[in-house]
């Protein structure tokens, strides 16, 4: 069992925020009470699957469960079909510009995205949620990363969020789509269109992940060959 | 099979819809008709009807209704 200080969260969300992670053949005999700082107001502990044993555990110390994540991981995309081939005739990737970010921060605090754990706890508010993203894609950006702008005919419609993690191997961290000025269809493109970008840079292997909450996500992610790499069941509390 | 029938079968096979919901059917009006299903949806059609259609035809396919109107273009006139 690792225990780590968000502390990111501190900006983002306001809160002291810690995360627990277990892995397989950790004990389920911890008192979350006894091991945690007096401060902790949220608290995010993940699991792995089939660990019944601390999943029931942490139902005793009052925790809820709110979604299971799955770590996937691709080495090559398959060729694009004839339609989709087609689409991206008119579509171009760009490094976002300044005035790129400003619209997809407005967009992700108008409510982008709806399917995190965050956006989707009614003890939580949009701005908080929002305020995550944009944190999390200015720490990226700062730290290997690259935040790209999806331009369909002139307009800017979506964006991706990549990293290099070193050693060929890169993370796609988060895709969005603006549908009131996308094209219909263009969503299942835009994860296609962050692997191939990371793979054009020299990546031998990208790492990505998912919520059971977001559908769009994982519909997109069973038309691609990937590879599961863990999968964690997570349990929140908020301590306030 | 008429264009109208086989129209109809392919959203009926690819959403798993019943016949009386198609009238209806609209891009995201179900889980089923998501991004990935829409690309799928314009795959079958095009090679249902062996026609190849422009980018914009693909973007505004957004109801059943209006697929109708747009396949007329490709010489697919779908009955009512």
């Amino acid at each position: 069992m690792k225990i780590q200080h968000a502390h990111w969260e501190r900006r983002n969300l306001g809160l002291n925020v810690y995360e627990i992670v277990f892995e397989h053949g950790d004990t389920d005999q911890f008192d979350v009470d006894s091991i945690l700082p007096q401060d902790a107001e949220y608290i995010c502990v993940k699991v792995p699957t089939a660990a019944v044993p601390v999943m029931k555990r942490l139902h005793q110390f009052g925790f809820q469960f709110i979604e299971t994540q799955s770590q996937m991981s691709i080495s090559h995309l398959p060729p694009y079909t004839s339609l989709q081939s087609r689409i991206l005739k008119s579509v171009v990737t760009r490094a976002s510009t300044k005035d790129d970010v400003a619209e997809i921060y407005s967009r992700i605090e108008g409510g982008l995205f709806t399917a995190d754990r965050v956006s989707l706890d009614d003890e939580f508010t949009s701005e908080q949620a929002a305020s995550r993203y944009k944190g999390w894609i200015d720490d990226t950006v700062s730290s290997d990363g690259s935040l790209q702008s999806i331009i369909f005919k002139s307009e800017l419609v979506g964006f991706f969020l990549i990293q290099d993690l070193g050693n060929g191997l890169y993370a796609s961290l988060l895709a969005g789509v603006f549908s009131d000025v996308a094209p219909l269809g263009i969503g299942s493109l835009i994860n296609h269109l962050g692997y191939q970008h990371c793979f054009d840079l020299g990546a031998k292997e990208v790492l990505t992940a998912f919520s059971s909450n977001n559908w769009n996500a994982a519909a997109i992610h069973a038309s691609l060959p990937l590879k599961l790499v863990k999968q964690y069941h997570v349990y929140i509390k908020h301590m306030r | 099979m008429t264009n109208s029938e086989k129209y109809a079968q392919c959203f009926l096979e690819m959403f798993e819809v019943v016949s009386d919901d198609l009238k209806a059917l609209e891009y995201q009006s179900i889980q089923a008709w998501d991004s990935v299903g829409h690309m799928n949806l314009m795959g079958v059609i095009e090679e249902e009807f062996e026609i190849e259609m422009d980018i914009d035809d693909i973007t505004d396919f957004s109801s059943f209704i209006k697929g109708k109107e747009i396949l007329a273009r490709y010489g697919v006139i779908i009955e009512a």
